[in-house]
């Protein structure tokens, strides 16, 4: 019962499925990008003819079968970005390892869930739906909720036209680049519009309502409401001088029903849905992370994710 | 109208293009040059569905399926891999890459929300339609009954991913092989002297990969030893596809000149 977890061991998600698949007794292999000078992998794929993925893992010490890997939990570092690589020149002996290294990975946590059931948690490829929150909520709104009135644009009267229609507008980036959530300021941020003729930007009304992060796990939920003022209730703390207070939430069966399709139609064995309540009855969905930084909503809440996380990639 | 998407680099659907208004075909190509420089760029999603505007320089004026004073825009040849981002190719790189990721997430749900056909439709991972890493294509081909070689892939030799299948299918195919590309254009493979069962495992690969609507080009390295399996890519070659293609590309993405090119 071999699980490889790739990512910063330190990291806090990382840390936390560690430390449960460790209870569970399984064989961990922590690939730790800035360890890639280390590492050495060799995948076959359709050996003797026949469909399946082999190969050999060599980490930390140790030589590891690839065929009995039955799971994977991936939060890599992009080569370029791992400390030691940083600013290296594209042909340094060390970066182009570490790169067909994260090839190599890749490649595996590809292929391996489509021919030996590995389970993993997530695949690159399904976690790039987040590059684009306008296109993950055409699929948000065929599950049944709701998103928020959204203009993309370069033409600042238009973006003025919508926030005298809405009057309370927020702006943030589309993508999957991270984003402070922004309210717009129809004085100060006015004069800023000339700027948007250079690239589109994402404008959406403000939903009231208290925010709920549900984090799917397979076919389980676990639910927290945030308690702020704040606009962003990450950054709670610069923006209203005080942390969001989390408490655990209990989704009605129907709601948890939808989280888990949308979850698994978007092929997210594990995902983070942000959603609002509004006061008008609309359940308003704003983006499914594939990559969930569960850690905060575990420790301030008791919700057991990281649990679920490693009985998951067990097989449970 | 039909239109062409493609950047101008993609001899193919230029060709493509330029053939179909010579047949007559109300056909517009629009660059991922001239997207990089629109005069105007607007997408909106809620309660009203999705609606796009794109205002060019010239002043066409496409408004979701409709171009002004034009009409109705009855397909979509997209040919697109990278997004129009051209305008900040000299741009501070944390400043560009910001940029092309924020128009990257416009087009995709742009195309992914036109309510005419469009071929092929971009997905998350890649703009240009389905793609598969090359060893989850090879797992989808073997499920789809085409021959496969066995792929080796190690961190200390010098192939890609990529590279490495096609070299193991050279291998596989014996000496004196060549390459053949096919065009499958949902689900039907548009060649001549194709053997049936490599017809019918390309069509039920499109399936596996979820291309059963999209255009897709397969390769495979053909010898003594039989066809092998040596990649797929988004952008089949329209010019190998010949009037075949073109004409069945018309057929479904400009249906009113259905028989226009043949």
């Amino acid at each position: 019962m071999t699980v490889l977890l790739w990512g910063v061991p330190t990291e806090p998600p990382v840390a936390m499925v560690t430390r449960e698949l460790t209870e569970l007794d399984a064989d961990l292999v922590v690939l730790h990008p800035q360890a890639a000078a280390g590492q050495q992998v060799q995948v076959l794929i359709g050996a003797a003819g026949k469909p399946g993925v082999a190969g050999m893992l060599h980490a930390n010490g140790r030589r590891v079968d690839l065929a009995g890997v039955v799971g994977a939990y991936l939060r890599p570092v992009e080569p370029g970005l791992v400390p030691e690589l940083r600013g290296r020149a594209e042909t340094a002996p060390e970066l182009v390892h570490a790169r067909r290294v994260h090839d190599a990975l890749i490649g595996f946590t590809e292929v391996a869930p489509l021919v030996s059931g590995c389970r993993v948690v997530n695949r690159l490829s399904a976690m790039a739906s987040n590059s684009s929150k306008p296109f993950q909520a055409q699929a948000v709104v065929r599950h049944g909720f709701a998103t928020p009135e959204t203009l993309v644009s370069d033409d600042p009267d238009e973006v003025l036209e919508f926030v005298d229609r809405y009057r309370d507008v927020v702006y943030k980036s589309c993508s999957g680049i991270r984003s402070v959530v922004t309210a717009f300021d129809p004085t100060a941020d006015r004069e800023r519009l000339d700027r948007l003729r250079w690239c589109p930007v994402q404008f959406q009304e403000r939903v009231a309502g208290p925010d709920v992060r549900v984090h799917v796990v397979g076919d389980e939920v676990y639910a927290a409401l945030v308690d702020t003022t704040a606009i962003d209730y990450r950054y709670a703390r610069a923006q209203v001088g005080s942390d969001a207070r989390l408490s655990s939430y209990r989704l009605d069966d129907h709601l948890a029903a939808r989280c888990v399709a949308l979850a698994s139609d978007l092929d997210l064995p594990f995902a983070g849905i942000d959603l609002k309540l509004a006061p008008d009855g609309r359940v308003v969905c704003f983006e499914v992370n594939p990559s969930p930084g569960f850690s905060w909503y575990e420790s301030e809440t008791g919700l057991p994710i990281a649990r679920a996380v490693a009985r998951w990639l067990l097989g449970g | 109208m039909l239109l062409v998407l493609c950047g101008l680099d993609d001899a193919g659907a230029l060709w493509f293009g330029r053939r179909a208004i010579e047949a007559g075909v109300d056909c517009r190509i629009v660059t991922t040059e001239e997207l990089s420089y629109v005069a105007r760029l607007s997408h909106r999603l809620g309660g009203g569905g999705v609606h796009t505007t794109v205002e060019l320089v010239d002043g066409t004026l496409l408004v979701d399926d409709v171009v002004a004073g034009a009409g109705r825009v009855s397909g979509v040849l997209h040919r697109m891999l990278e997004p129009p981002a051209r305008a900040w190719q000299r741009a501070a790189p944390a400043e560009r890459d910001y940029a092309t990721m924020e128009l990257h997430a416009v087009v995709l749900s742009w195309l992914r929300g036109l309510p005419c056909p469009v071929r092929n439709r971009p997905e998350p991972d890649c703009l240009a339609g389905p793609v598969r890493h090359p060893f989850a294509a090879t797992a989808a081909a073997h499920a789809a009954g085409l021959r496969c070689p066995t792929v080796r892939f190690d961190t200390a030799a010098p192939l890609g991913p990529a590279d490495a299948l096609l070299a193991a299918a050279a291998t596989a195919a014996g000496q004196q092989a060549r390459a053949v590309h096919l065009a499958c254009l949902d689900g039907d493979v548009i060649a001549a002297g194709v053997p049936d069962e490599i017809v019918a495992g390309v069509s039920a690969f499109a399936t596996e990969i979820g291309a059963g609507e999209a255009l897709i080009g397969v390769d495979f390295v053909v010898g003594p030893a039989g066809w092998w399996f040596a990649g797929v890519t988004p952008l089949a070659d329209l010019r190998a596809g010949g009037g075949d293609l073109c004409g069945r590309l018309v057929d479904l993405l400009a249906p009113t000149l259905a028989g226009a090119i043949r």
